[in-house]
């Protein structure tokens, strides 16, 4: 369950960011959670994850956003661009997965589908990012 | 507002790692792998907990050191490490498996964020890390990450080795990072980094001869420890022990 990992990581940064911003007297609380098509996560597990670790992390309400982003990749030899379209359903389980650990890891197993080139760059759809953090005041302010 | 996550929760993970050791260098061939896996092994032996983290992408080799042919990472709400010869073993080797990787540098900085944010080491005494040869991505990334991380400076007396150490030192000591000290391996002869070394002010922590018998122990954990490589490894666990920061 690397989702888990993960969404360990986005608490940890949300608590950090809310300290950075020194929010006090809300409510409630809005993270806002990109991820990426190359992760493959789970999208379900990962919330469950987040939920699960948010009732010890903060006092207050949180609601998670969760937002999937596409990957799109660009060959470095031959410049050009493509998504991934059904490339990771294709693969073998244990491929797909090393993906999911590591996404780097798709310069071994994928390969640009007009060259055959592996030098490539992963232009979005890799990570896994807090886009924006809300705060709610108290109803009544 | 783009938060990368990973960078939060490093620390969290080496939360109870006492001491981490990079085991670096300038040029490669100098036997960085060969030390950084028998210094795990020897700590393990020594009955402290110790992990050995294969920093090397493109040419990871500590589990060709250990004998391993196929390497199971466990995940757990994370990855966890393999458990092998006392030592907790990890590596980008099971997801690649043997395969050539193509990395530039964004890639590597990715890499090193994935691996430090999500495995769990659990408490250890000592988390030994094999870097890569160079200056690069590894190295800095490491630095700016990993603030309690010492820096082991392994050389072999040749010119061309010398050259790159000497640069090396220079750019750890002028970041501030903690330069634990050099060891000159492969020795065969007369001592000749001696008058660079104090000029920058860093220990030589061990002179390890040449052993040609560690190359017909690679692959063998127990052989390796009975080699003459192994007893110096051995005297140099010893300072670093004394060295405790």
């Amino acid at each position: 369950m690397h989702e888990w990992a993960l969404a360990e990581a986005v608490i940890e940064a949300a608590r950090e960011e809310r300290a950075k911003r020194e929010l006090k007297d809300f409510s409630s609380l809005e993270v806002f959670v990109t991820l990426g098509e190359l992760r493959q996560i789970d999208r379900q597990l990962f919330l469950n994850a987040l939920r699960e670790l948010s009732k010890t992390a903060f006092k207050e309400g949180v609601k998670f956003r969760i937002k999937m982003e596409k990957a799109r990749l660009e060959c470095l030899s031959c410049h050009n661009r493509w998504s991934l379209k059904d490339a990771l359903k294709r693969l073998m389980p244990e491929e797909a997965e090393s993906i999911h650990f590591i996404p780097e890891t798709a310069h071994v197993y994928l390969k640009c589908p007009r060259c055959q080139s592996r030098d490539f760059k992963i232009v979005s759809g890799r990570e896994v990012w807090i886009s924006r953090i809300r705060a709610s005041k108290p109803k009544g302010e | 507002m783009s938060i990368d996550a990973r960078l939060s929760i490093i620390d969290k993970r080496l939360n109870s790692v006492r001491r981490v050791i990079a085991v670096v260098s300038g040029k490669g061939g100098v036997g960085k792998t060969l030390v950084s896996s028998v210094l795990a092994l020897t700590m393990a032996k020594e009955g402290l907990s110790v992990g050995l983290l294969d920093f090397d992408f493109t040419g990871s080799s500590c589990h060709i050191v250990y004998g391993l042919d196929e390497i199971r990472i466990v995940e757990d709400k994370g990855l966890i490490p393999l458990e092998t010869s006392g030592v907790k073993f990890m590596s980008i080797e099971p997801f690649t498996k043997g395969s050539p990787l193509e990395l530039r540098g964004f890639d590597v900085s990715n890499i090193v964020l994935e691996i430090m944010a999500n495995t769990h080491w659990g408490g250890l005494d000592f988390l030994v890390i094999d870097m890569p040869p160079s200056l690069k991505e590894e190295l800095l990334d490491l630095r700016r990450f990993v603030g309690k991380a010492e820096y082991l400076v392994v050389y072999t007396p040749s010119k061309l080795v010398i050259n790159m150490a000497f640069r090396l030192i220079t750019l750890l000591n002028g970041s501030g990072a903690s330069v634990l000290g050099v060891v000159e391996n492969m020795v065969r002869g007369g001592l000749i980094f001696g008058e660079k070394v104090e000029r920058l002010n860093v220990k030589l922590l061990a002179r390890i001869p040449f052993d040609a018998d560690v190359e017909k122990a690679i692959g063998k954990p127990k052989r390796l420890l009975e080699t003459k490589f192994a007893s110096a490894i051995f005297r140099l666990y010893e300072t670093i022990k004394q060295t405790n920061t």
